[in-house]
């Protein structure tokens, strides 16, 4: 074997991957909000979408 | 036994008075010398004859310093040698080298040639190379191994030193030609009456002042020269394994793709007008069930577009924990045919990949939005109005491919790199050569 | 191997010839070059002195070249514009006569050829001329014009009172080598190859002074 680095690395490489896919990860992560209270089914419009800011709830109740 | 044959006595070295200066001029070729050249006035004086005869005079000013002074012995590969010799040869380009003339009176004669810090220890070679073509370009072959034309040029002398067993003339030209197989290199001369070959193998300037003993360091090598060995990737690369990883690689995506679940959990048409859009535009699906464990859903909006443009504000909402996952996704789609021809842009659908969702009982909240100035005129009411029908799907265990992709892509990046470094330091070693490769970025010279 | 003594045909003293096919020798009292006719021995002249020479081959050296012993038993030495060069006689432990020739310290062994093969004239060679040999084709690479310096010890044939011969050194891709020898008609050829010093593994050579 004439590159032992290269090897490792790639090892590496590739377990990482085999984990990130059976943890189901993703590179581009989705916004989470907490605790949405169940009024939402009721009243979607009221919901304020944190898609991109606000990582907490901040709707109307 | 009894013989009349006497062994000779033991073969002295000799030192004689120069003619011309009277100064010292010592001998240590043992008689090989036909040409010596006084280091005191640089006159050249023939050896051949008992009777030494002055041939002709080096200008002083020509005189040039030896970097391994004439006397100096030093060990090659475990054989003694002296230097007995020297001469500056140069081509009409104005480029200029040293030849350092080795002696051992068993072995023979070698040569240390030295260039802006690039030394080789050349042989003479008896056995004369093959000639053979490669890619169109002359080539010579010995003992079955290639060497490739570099460049040929008139070599002249423009400075002799010491002892020679030739009749040394400043000014004497030969063509000579250089012919690489890094690290060796097989060189001919050609003159009127004979052609010459001898073969060099590249030395490391800390070697030669090892091998004799020379004080302070070698002189810094400056650019590539002819067969200098690459010290980078020996071969090219690590491209054997990076094949193996990526058979192995597209084995991981090919299990993860059997063995995920990929079910659709949820699917459902809708439609939307921008009617709606005064009213309340937002809705949530009926509650469904991620099951088994924590994974990738993927959803994907299919729409009836054409010509026209569409967003969607996406949750996925956890009717237990009260997790919601927020996103949102453009849908644009247009298309028609213009001088060139038809043309398209955009996509009537979109996908979404939202990660490691936990299981548990979900529902979607959705908020369609679109552009009702862009919309069907209503002649009635005198208002533009868009509409579109669409469908979600929902999939849950769904394998995500992008990793994979990034995952090759990394592992090409070092085999392609050390091959770019090879390849760039062989395409700067050839660009001196009588073949300079035309670089275009893409393609060096080989 | 036979080793007849004889007496000089000048000074008397005696002469022993150490090879049995050697034809000339010089008897080393009086320096007269002896011709020998099967045991009839005539003096033909005088062998000059050589003169100091950097060779480190001699003669009684032994050495080894294709598996076979060798022992050096005389040596020519032939002068030409750019130097001089030694041709060394050498026997081996089954008899046969080869030559091994030192030029610079480059070395060659080399065998007569016996006659049959059709070889190009003094007149007709020249440099470049594709010579047709039994096992190859070969090209003569330089044309020598030389003479005689010196002998001494035996050589297998008489020669002396030649000057300017003309050889011509025939080579090929490899270490194969040859000579076409102009100094006799029709011309002999000797064919043989290029070897190291090392490869001939030679003993009871000259010391040099300051080299071990």
């Amino acid at each position: 074997m004439r590159f032992p680095g290269y090897m490792i690395y790639s090892m590496l490489l590739l377990t990482g991957t085999t984990w990130a896919e059976y943890r189901g990860w993703s590179m581009t992560p989705v916004s989470q909000v907490k605790n949405v209270p169940k009024t939402v089914r009721d009243n979607p419009g009221a919901y304020r979408s944190h898609y991109g800011f606000y990582p907490r709830y901040v709707g109307g109740k | 036994m009894s013989s009349p044959l006497v062994a000779p006595p033991v073969v002295k070295t000799q030192a004689i008075s120069c003619p011309n200066c009277g100064g010292p001029v010592e001998l240590r070729g043992f008689g090989h010398a036909l040409t010596v050249v006084c280091q005191q006035c640089l006159s050249i004086l023939d050896t051949s004859t008992p009777e030494v005869s002055i041939l002709g005079q080096i200008q002083e000013a020509q005189r040039r310093t030896l970097l391994i002074e004439l006397g100096t012995r030093g060990k090659i590969a475990g054989v003694p040698w002296q230097v007995i010799g020297f001469q500056t040869r140069g081509t009409s380009d104005g480029d200029s080298w040293d030849e350092y003339l080795l002696f051992n009176p068993y072995k023979g004669f070698r040569y240390l040639t030295e260039y802006q810090g690039h030394w080789n220890f050349v042989t003479p070679l008896n056995p004369t190379p093959a000639r053979v073509a490669i890619g169109g370009r002359p080539a010579v072959s010995l003992d079955g191994v290639v060497f490739r034309h570099f460049s040929g040029a008139e070599a002249t002398t423009s400075f002799v030193l010491g002892e020679f067993p030739w009749r040394v003339k400043v000014g004497e030209k030969v063509v000579a030609d250089d012919f690489i197989h890094p690290p060796s290199i097989l060189s001919s001369e050609t003159t009127k009456d004979e052609v010459t070959w001898s073969r060099g193998e590249y030395t490391p300037g800390a070697e030669i002042w090892k091998a004799f003993a020379l004080p302070g360091k070698p002189p810094s090598p400056r650019g590539i020269y002819l067969n200098q060995p690459s010290p980078h990737a020996k071969g090219s690369g690590p491209w054997g394994t990076f094949f193996l990883m990526l058979l192995l690689l597209v084995g991981l995506a090919i299990f993860f793709a059997t063995f995920s679940g990929n079910r659709v959990v949820f699917q459902h048409t809708y439609s939307f007008s921008t009617l709606d859009q005064k009213n309340d535009p937002a809705f949530v699906t009926p509650i469904f069930n991620l099951e088994g464990r924590t994974a990738g859903v993927e959803l994907t909006v299919h729409t009836g577009l054409a010509n026209n443009w569409a967003y969607f504000d996406f949750a996925l909402i956890n009717d237990d924990t009260g997790t919601a996952y927020d996103f949102g996704r453009e849908v644009s789609y247009y298309y028609g045919t213009d001088s060139d021809g038809a043309w398209s842009e955009g996509s009537n659908e979109s996908t979404a990949y939202i990660p490691a969702v936990p299981p548990g009982r979900y529902y979607l909240r959705v908020e369609p939005e679109m552009d009702a100035t862009a919309g069907r005129l209503n002649l009635k009411t005198s208002t533009h109005v868009n509409s579109m029908n669409y469908s979600i799907t929902l999939r849950h265990d769904v394998p995500n491919y992008s990793w994979f992709w990034l995952a090759a892509f990394l592992l090409l990046i070092p085999p392609v790199f050390l091959s770019i470094r090879s390849r760039s330091f062989e395409v700067k070693r050839w660009m001196q050569s009588d073949y300079p490769p035309i670089t275009r970025g893409s393609n060096g010279g080989d | 191997m036979s080793q007849p003594t004889s007496n000089c045909p000048n000074c008397g003293a005696p002469v022993q010839f150490r090879w049995s096919s050697a034809v000339q020798t010089a008897c080393p009292f009086c320096k007269s070059i002896i011709i020998r006719r099967d045991l009839v021995l005539t003096n033909v002249g005088t062998v000059a002195d050589l003169p100091p020479d950097p060779s480190p081959i001699q003669l009684l050296t032994e050495g080894v070249y294709n598996g076979k012993k060798f022992q050096v038993t005389g040596r020519l030495v032939y002068e030409y514009e750019q130097g001089s060069w030694n041709e060394w006689h050498i026997v081996f432990s089954d008899g046969a006569s080869g030559w091994l020739s030192d030029a610079q310290l480059q070395y060659a062994v080399s065998f007569l050829v016996p006659g049959g093969v059709s070889l190009p004239s003094e007149q007709q060679v020249y440099r470049g001329q594709a010579v047709e040999l039994q096992n190859a084709t070969m090209e003569v690479s330089t044309l020598t014009v030389a003479m005689y310096k010196g002998f001494e010890g035996e050589l297998p044939f008489p020669y002396y009172e030649k000057s300017d011969m003309t050889f011509a050194d025939l080579r090929t891709s490899g270490r194969a080598f040859g000579t076409l020898d102009y100094s006799e008609n029709p011309p002999l050829l000797f064919l043989g190859e290029w070897v190291e010093f090392e490869d001939l593994q030679m003993k009871n050579l000259r010391q040099f002074e300051g080299w071990a």
